[in-house]
């Protein structure tokens, strides 16, 4: 949703304007204080478009309550604000004051109210449009999916670095494996050694005792 | 503004067209008959009035109906506005749909790296062991080349010393044998 933009804010008894509030310059007071003399009688909602601004009214019980917004805000926030500010006048104003107040008497009053009260629907447009309060925590999900993502590929590198660790580890034990191998036939290798020393020795005895024997069979 | 304010709204709508229907059924029926003409200024007083009459009706349907075209256009443009929203958030959900997808596809190929990380540490442990079993054979022939190689110390060791000694003195005897023959 594109960022909403309140103009003007307005309450008129009749077509008589009581209070006011405004952040900007421009002609819409006029334009509104025309429409003013259109507005029908009966409660009612109405709104005109005017030089791509809503003009936004809702007539309750006498008294006329008008925002101006640009195009873009859309009509909802506008239509919420209108009933803030319908139902704030009508519990400040309940014991009558209001039905007898000339013009733009309530102005220094109520007029921050009203921009109290713009500023809030401006800011946190989700705490007065459920569709904007939809949207919002659609968007947090979304974020925090996008987090998820980021920490499931972090996850994936280290899975990497653990996966070529292991093949390291996996190669370096089955080298471990083969020296073990070679370290044990070495050993036996030099136990036999020792051993055919000893046997050798033993055969050198004894072919020299039959050496003798014979030789002393033919003196 | 919620569903069930919006339907109040349109029974309001529908409750006013019913009206205005009304007065045009009303105005009709009071147009139909003749008048009748009993004498010259009867008939100029009836003419005089029923002539406003009907300007105040038609003005006063005018205006209802340009009323109802006003809150036609109001509603139409929250629809439209309402709409543009749950397309966006339409949008934003099917971004998200995407993103699990992504997700459970990351997640499924890491699983296939843990597995070969599992198959990896395994074949390790086998690997070492097999070294441990090696390396173990290879201290028990060690220590009986010690053993071999000691040629004093230990009483362990004096089954190999007497061996050597009796190796020893069999050689010299049979050499002594020889040089006195």
């Amino acid at each position: 949703m594109a960022e909403s933009k309140l103009i003007y804010a307005m309450v008129a008894r009749g077509t008589v304007v009581l209070a006011e509030h405004t952040a900007y310059a421009g002609n819409f007071r006029d334009i509104a204080a025309q429409c003013l003399q259109k507005l029908p009688a009966g409660d009612n909602r109405l709104t005109y478009t005017c030089d791509a601004h809503t003009f936004n009214f809702l007539i309750h019980q006498g008294y006329a309550y008008c925002v101006v917004a640009t195009e873009s805000s859309g009509r909802q926030i506008p239509l919420a604000l209108l009933d803030m500010i319908k139902e704030d006048f009508n519990k400040r104003y309940a014991g009558g004051k209001a039905a007898t107040a000339a013009a733009n008497s309530l102005s220094r009053d109520f007029g921050p109210r009203l921009g109290e009260q713009m500023k809030y629907c401006m800011d946190h447009p989700e705490e007065v449009s459920k569709l904007a309060k939809v949207k919002a925590q659609v968007s947090e999900v979304k974020g925090i999916m996008m987090e998820n993502i980021d920490k499931a590929i972090d996850r994936g590198q280290q899975i990497d670095v653990l996966v070529s660790r292991t093949e390291q580890l996996h190669d370096q034990a089955a080298d471990f494996r083969q020296q073990g191998t070679r370290v044990r036939r070495k050993m036996w290798y030099q136990n036999m050694k020792i051993k055919l020393i000893v046997l050798g020795i033993i055969i050198a005895l004894i072919l020299i005792i039959i050496l003798s024997v014979c030789h002393g069979f033919k003196c | 503004m919620d569903f069930e304010a919006a339907v109040n709204e349109y029974q309001k709508i529908e409750r006013r067209i019913a009206a205005v229907e009304r007065q045009e059924t009303a105005a009709a029926a009071r147009r139909s008959p003749p008048p009748p003409t009993p004498g010259f200024n009867h008939i100029n007083n009836n003419g005089d009035h029923t002539f406003p009459e009907q300007k105040q009706t038609q003005l006063a349907v005018l205006r209802d109906i340009n009323l109802l075209d006003s809150e036609i256009e109001l509603h139409e443009a929250i629809i439209a506005e309402r709409e543009q929203g749950i397309l966006e958030v339409q949008q934003e959900i099917a971004d998200i749909h995407e993103i699990f997808r992504d997700l459970a596809v990351l997640v499924h190929d890491q699983g296939e790296c843990i597995e070969i990380v599992t198959a990896n540490i395994e074949m390790t442990e086998a690997a070492t062991s097999q070294a441990e079993v090696q390396i173990s054979k290879a201290a028990g022939i060690r220590g009986e080349k010690e053993e071999l190689l000691t040629g004093a110390g230990t009483e362990d060791n004096s089954p190999s010393k007497c061996l050597l000694l009796a190796v020893l003195g069999l050689f010299l005897f049979i050499v002594g044998l020889v040089l006195i023959s």
